[in-house]
């Protein structure tokens, strides 16, 4: 049963950054773009290769390992090497709180 | 466990660790093995004496939350040696099977013949195999191939099973078990046939149901 | 390969002109410095030196991969990445080596092509005819220009995909093509068109597209079809020691490409290439692929099947004697539904020559229903050669079937004692079951092209070339 849970406070995150957090054995990365906050999971579908190393413009997180690309609203993949979507999470802000339902 | 039958000898390999095989001249070996639940097995054969002969015959059954993985090299190292490898798997449910499987011939091999075939059915919807044979081939007068074959039951043997009143559960079990008695008719040392034959049947009950 | 045109810069459509600015064609190595002054040469916008730039500091960030042959060797600080020294083509048709020189005439290559071959021409004297073609395409909305004029007058066509297959950080050699890259093709055909005539970079050859460090990219709009071919049967004479080349093909929904090349460098190249194509619904990608030269090529063409219904066929050929190692195979992805693919893979080594098949076929989960057949063959000639075979087949999907066979042999002593026996020499023989060993690949070649594949073959064979 998903249920969301409190990450972070949300002056942790500033505009057009992204933060990794972990939830159990979950790895997620946080984005906040244009003043609202997305998620994915951390590892590439590619590779086993970390996300937050990657660089990351507008909607768009770049794999560091291969150059791979996902839109980080949709998960969808925007260049090969990856062919399966990354995973969303949906978020929320609780009070001073960002909340992401796993 | 080693019995001897018709001058070739059969060998069933029933631990989990890696085996080293030698055949030495004029030696004629097979070696059985059986595989399933959760194993990391690795087995080599050195075809070390001229006419020296090996079969391996090995099959896997995958059920539930198994994960395999099996790595076998037919190393031939001298002339006129013969090695056949035969790697049937079935799997069930989420089971997962990653076989590699190298033949390498060295330079002074010649008048070698190797093959190598491994068969996958895969009747669970969310399996995973992975197979890599490998070749790396050194000598010029020699005959090496390798026959991969992965997939589902044919649906037209689905069909024909089911319009006779069977049921897809007793239809899997069918056919699994006529891939097993077509191995199980290759090995020459009938001890060694009801030995497994047990566990086979103990394994693939548990993985159909 | 030299890519400039000292005598007559104004006569070509496209292509950059270098007449000044001599003083750096004798620096080697490769820093940010050169890889700017390529960019201001060719009068790029600040998108793309930054992207020369990132792609050169991944290039250098990462190692070499860990398979394959042994690149260790390569000497990345010896090496022009841009403008050569003006000697290193043959200057006269004498300065060729002797063995390139006996096999244009002995594989029937017309007189003004071995000059311009060798270099000792700069001009194809077809020229005009060229042009010609060039503009019936134009009429019809076909793009088929080299990379630096697509990004002058075509970037909103190209811009979108260029480096959307084949990203910066794919692999080493992706990241430095991303950094020196000159010449190549950029092409767009337009929805519905068929180009029936197979497009070249310039007749058989150009100086300019057969650079050290080619991009190309192909958009075949919906509905559409090209044949592309790059390369030439005759071998190249080429002082550079590294060819790193770069090609994306997007085949969109309905669309075909065709994408041929043969491969023959002299024997001091190292060729180093990744090519991919992403096909969409119903799409179909044909890469045919013929290696011939080179001390050392890698090259895995691949297909990214993501519609439903897309094929994929890929056909290899890779003849390696005399120490060449060729590593070569085929990548296929099935990532939706219905989707079929062939591989067929026919390699000879003779000699001491070295050839590997390298594949991968993967079925992803969801890829339901798909096919696949892989069928790689090796005639191993003699006991010097090493023939190789690393096929990964990945299936994380129930309901698909795939096969895989790979015989490794020599010329049967039947099939010879039968031949023998009908009057034909050992020799004549032997090319016999050779040309029909290799007969599925080289059927597909354009006429001209099998043509010569077969007579270079028999050279190859006969021990009289290399």
């Amino acid at each position: 049963m998903p249920q969301f849970h409190k990450v972070i406070k949300t002056d942790q995150l500033a505009n057009n950054s992204m933060k990794k957090v972990q939830i159990k054995n979950y790895e997620i990365l946080l984005y906040k773009v244009s003043g609202k906050i997305y998620a994915t999971d951390n590892l590439c579908t590619h590779s086993p290769c970390r996300l937050e190393a990657g660089n990351f413009d507008g909607d768009i997180i770049e794999c560091p390992c291969h150059g791979g690309k996902f839109d980080i609203k949709t998960g969808m993949v925007k260049s090969l090497p990856p062919v399966i979507p990354i995973k969303t999470y949906r978020t929320r802000i609780r009070g001073k709180s960002v909340e992401i339902e796993v | 466990m080693v019995v001897w039958a018709n001058l070739m000898e059969t060998i069933l390999i029933n631990h989990p660790a890696s085996s080293k095989i030698t055949i030495r001249e004029n030696e004629k070996k097979q070696v059985v093995l059986f595989l399933s639940g959760n194993m990391d097995k690795k087995l080599e054969v050195n075809l070390m004496g001229q006419n020296s002969w090996v079969e391996i015959i090995a099959l896997v059954i995958g059920q539930q939350n198994s994960k395999i993985s099996f790595s076998t090299i037919q190393h031939h190292r001298a002339a006129n040696t013969q090695s056949n490898l035969l790697v049937k798997s079935l799997l069930f449910a989420d089971s997962s099977f990653k076989y590699e499987g190298l033949i390498k011939i060295d330079k002074m091999a010649w008048f070698s013949d190797a093959y190598l075939r491994n068969d996958n059915l895969l009747f669970g919807s969310d399996c995973i195999c992975e197979s890599r044979p490998y070749l790396e081939i050194s000598a010029n007068n020699v005959l090496c191939t390798h026959a991969v074959r992965t997939g589902k039951i044919e649906k037209e043997q689905l069909y024909y099973l089911n319009s006779r009143g069977i049921s897809e559960n007793k239809a899997f079990e069918l056919i699994a078990e006529s891939v097993c008695t077509s191995l199980l008719e290759k090995i020459k040392n009938s001890v060694i046939v009801e030995e497994i034959k047990k566990v086979i049947e103990q394994k693939l009950h548990a993985a159909i149901s | 390969m030299a890519t400039l045109s000292p005598q007559s810069p104004n006569k070509y459509t496209y292509g950059f002109h270098v007449k000044e600015k001599y003083s750096f064609k004798s620096q080697k190595g490769l820093s940010q410095k050169i890889v700017k002054q390529i960019s201001r040469h060719k009068k790029e916008q600040a998108w793309i030196t930054q992207f020369r730039l990132k792609a050169l500091k991944i290039f250098l960030q990462k190692p070499l991969p860990g398979w394959g042959s042994n690149l260790s060797k390569i000497d990345f600080d010896n090496i022009y990445y841009y403008i050569k020294p003006i000697n290193s083509k043959a200057a006269t048709w004498k300065d060729l080596p002797l063995e390139i020189k006996q096999t244009y005439d002995r594989i029937g290559i017309p007189e003004a092509e071995k000059k311009y071959l060798s270099g000792v021409s700069a001009q194809y004297e077809s020229e005009i005819v060229y042009k010609s073609i060039i503009d019936s395409l134009k009429k019809r909305g076909v793009i088929f220009v080299d990379p630096q004029t697509a990004f002058q007058k075509y970037q909103e066509v190209f811009k979108p995909y260029f480096a959307s297959v084949i990203p910066i950080s794919d692999n080493k050699f992706s990241a430095l093509n991303s950094a020196v890259f000159s010449g190549g093709s950029f092409i767009y055909i337009p929805k519905g068109v068929h180009v029936d005539m197979p497009l070249q970079a310039y007749f058989r050859i150009n100086a300019k597209n057969m650079g050290q460090f080619e991009r190309t990219l192909i958009i075949a709009d919906e509905g559409s079809f090209v044949h592309y071919v790059e390369g030439c049967t005759a071998p190249i004479y080429s002082s550079d020691s590294l060819h790193s080349a770069v090609v994306e093909i997007i085949v969109k929904k309905n669309a075909r490409v065709r994408y041929t090349t043969i491969q023959n460098w002299s024997k001091n190249v190292y060729n180093l290439v990744t090519k991919r194509a992403l096909v969409e619904e119903n799409g179909i990608m044909e890469w045919v692929d013929a290696n011939l030269g080179s001390k050392l090529t890698m090259k895995y063409p691949s297909v990214y099947l993501v519609g439903k219904n897309a094929k994929g066929h890929i056909l290899s050929l890779a003849f390696a004697s005399n120490k060449q190692h060729l590593d070569a195979g085929a990548k296929v992805l099935h990532l939706a539904p219905n989707t079929s693919s062939t591989i067929i893979s026919k390699s000879i080594c003779k000699n001491g020559g070295r050839t590997s098949y390298r594949g991968l076929l993967q079925i992803e989960k969801g890829a339901v229903d798909s096919k696949s057949f892989v069928r790689c063959d090796a005639l191993l000639m003699d006991e010097k050669s090493r023939s190789d075979t690393y096929p990964t087949i990945n299936v994380k999907e129930q309901k698909t079937d795939i096969g895989h066979e790979a015989v490794v042999s020599k010329i049967g002593e039947e099939q010879m004692f039968y031949l023998q026996n009908r009057g034909l020499s050992q020799e004549d023989a032997q090319n016999l079951i050779v040309s029909g060993f290799i007969e599925p690949i080289v059927k597909e070649l354009p006429m001209e092209y099998a043509v010569e594949m077969n007579r270079l073959i028999k050279l190859e064979m006969n021990g009289s070339v290399g």
